[in-house]
């Protein structure tokens, strides 16, 4: 709660900076409340406190909020480079993304299907913002009234659900609706609707087929670091809330969803990673990409054993570290060229070695390639999938994981051909030289001593 | 199901209602005169010619103004059910509504810091 009450007060304050013109103070602000934040979160370890009734502050949230407060300061750091040369809203930028934190801890941590709902509304509106944060583009402007109206729809699909679980039930409490789904044998027709309702909100929320057309637009036509951002913190939260509602209630019933999940999780690996073949630009290459990581990510969800939160948990985070990392150097070639081409990486490995690194680091560990960070978050993923027999979805994700080393290789491939335009020109600045180091450090941390988070969230 | 045929009524209504539709369609169809031509498909206002176009540019700032409106209308709302329970609620409604406020408050001087107000 301390966090809570915490983070909110930071984007406030990174707000008023912003409006009174302290434009030097706003990083260092935000960072070390975000800092703060983070050990704030830590104190509250193994305590297990019901906030209210409403929010249950368990390891389980505290790990994940760990992780996207880390998330969160690596893209702001990244942030403060992408932003550096102009000077309007950049304070509005760091706060609103502050807020989407505050929407994700308690989507993290709800134990009362209110505060799911609320968390979801306080992430996805400050996002609808973001999202057309560059005002003038025309592009982001389609992004954020595309994500608005499918978004809004969703919300749509998934407060219906919670209103029929609660006509039902006549509780939003999770305690309440898990003993009703456990407890009753013919459950009614609505409650099982209810079920389906919520499953779909939340299908949409993460991006997953056949509720994912609105990702590689959104994602493409959205500023680069607000598409990072989204396709870490965000769908960190939205894979959080979506396991943790799964497992307190619906656990005893997986006749009802069981088969609808493994359809869209498998769906979700193939047209992902199919797709994401075809791209010949770099964001949109990425955005189909990580449509594809979230299917991997519904494995676990339809796994549903002990395993599930750990492997969600390290899954979650190799990839969070990856995609900054990746969408970081994509940020630092594309600041003369908005669309950037895939080929367009070329020359990269003869003029900036160490932006190579990152970029090789980064794209192997999104592929799965050992010892990287990401071929253990696939590693665990599989495991937890086969300890509930599910051996034809893991096959479909190996499936998905092999095609997805195509096209992840292409960059890399395009960035050792020494025939490309000279990139002599690109700037870099330290906060962002030391984002990709600390991105290509993690990444090789986490793949050798995968020890270090595979035991969080724990229990 | 003993229930099902309590909705009978319903369904009569329904098909009367639909059928009242159509026929006054169709009926308007036949039985009306037809007239076409150029005053006859110009919009029609308050019976004067109309004049220039609809589509006028107007001030932005209206937009802003309007939105701020409900913005702090929709906020004003809340202070209607703390009010008429504002006995039972006690020291912790009252305090929990000067956070509201104080939240409130911030998000006003914001807008005058951002220059909201100013017309000109």
């Amino acid at each position: 709660m301390s966090t809570l009450v915490l983070l909110s007060l930071l984007g406030f304050l990174v707000l008023f900076l912003g409006a009174f013109d302290q434009k030097k103070l706003l990083l260092p602000v935000a960072i070390l409340g975000l800092v703060a934040a983070f050990f704030t979160n830590a104190l509250d370890w193994g305590t297990n406190h019901l906030w209210y009734g409403m929010m249950l502050y368990d390891n389980y949230a505290i790990s994940f909020v760990g992780l996207m407060i880390v998330t969160l300061i690596l893209i702001l750091l990244i942030a403060s480079y992408q932003f550096r040369n102009e000077d309007s809203h950049i304070a509005d930028i760091y706060a609103l993304m502050i807020f989407v934190l505050v929407g994700a801890l308690v989507m993290t941590s709800y134990s009362s299907l209110v505060m799911l709902f609320v968390g979801i509304e306080i992430l996805s509106i400050a996002l609808y913002i973001l999202a057309g944060s560059r005002r003038t583009n025309l592009a982001s402007n389609e992004a954020s009234l595309k994500y608005f109206l499918m978004g809004a729809f969703a919300s749509g699909f998934l407060l219906f659900g919670i209103t029929l679980m609660y006509g039902v039930t006549g509780s939003f409490d999770l305690a309440v609706i898990s003993d009703y789904a456990n407890g009753t044998d013919n459950l009614p027709i609505i409650f099982t609707t209810g079920v389906i309702l919520i499953l779909i909100g939340f299908a949409f929320k993460i991006g997953a087929v056949p509720f994912h057309f609105w990702t590689p637009d959104v994602y493409q036509g959205a500023p680069t670091i607000i598409t990072a951002f989204m396709a870490t913190v965000v769908k960190t939260a939205g894979i959080a809330a979506f396991y943790r509602l799964f497992d307190t209630c619906f656990s005893g019933i997986d006749g009802v969803w069981y088969n609808i999940l493994w359809a869209i999780a498998a769906a979700t690996i193939l047209l992902g990673n199919i797709s994401a073949v075809m791209q010949n630009e770099a964001k949109r290459m990425l955005a189909w990409s990580s449509v594809a990581h979230a299917g991997y990510l519904l494995l676990p969800v339809l796994a549903l054993n002990e395993l599930s939160s750990s492997s969600i948990f390290y899954y979650t985070a190799a990839y969070s570290v990856a995609s900054v990392t990746a969408f970081g150097v994509l940020i630092a070639i594309s600041q003369f060229n908005n669309d950037l081409q895939i080929d367009q990486y070329k020359g990269l490995a003869k003029n900036k070695p160490m932006m190579t690194l990152a970029l090789v680091v980064s794209m192997f560990s999104l592929a799965g390639i050992p010892p990287l960070a990401g071929f253990f978050g696939k590693y665990f993923v599989f495991v937890t999938a086969m300890e509930s027999n599910l051996n034809i979805a893991v096959m479909v994700a190996i499936a998905g994981s092999l095609i997805g080393v195509y096209y992840y290789f292409r960059p890399v491939i395009y960035a050792f051909n020494n025939e490309g335009q000279p990139m002599e020109r690109i700037a870099t600045s330290w906060t962002f030289n030391f984002v990709l180091a600390l991105g290509v450090f993690l990444t090789l941390l986490l793949g050798i001593f995968p020890d270090l988070l595979s035991n969080l969230p724990g229990n | 199901m003993s229930g099902t045929s309590e909705y009978i009524p319903l369904l009569i209504q329904l098909v009367f209602a639909g059928g009242f539709v159509l026929l006054v369609l169709i009926i308007t169809h036949l039985i009306g005169p037809k007239r076409d031509g150029a005053r006859k498909l110009e919009s029609f206002e308050c019976g004067i010619e109309s004049k220039g176009n609809a589509r006028l540019p107007f001030s932005i700032k209206y937009f802003l103004t309007a939105i701020l409106f409900v913005l702090f209308d929709v906020e004003v709302i809340f202070f209607y059910p703390w009010a008429t329970n504002f006995r039972e609620f006690g020291m912790d409604g009252f305090i929990s509504m000067l956070i509201f406020v104080a939240f409130f408050l911030l998000g006003f001087l914001y807008l005058m810091k951002k220059k909201a107000f100013k017309w000109e």
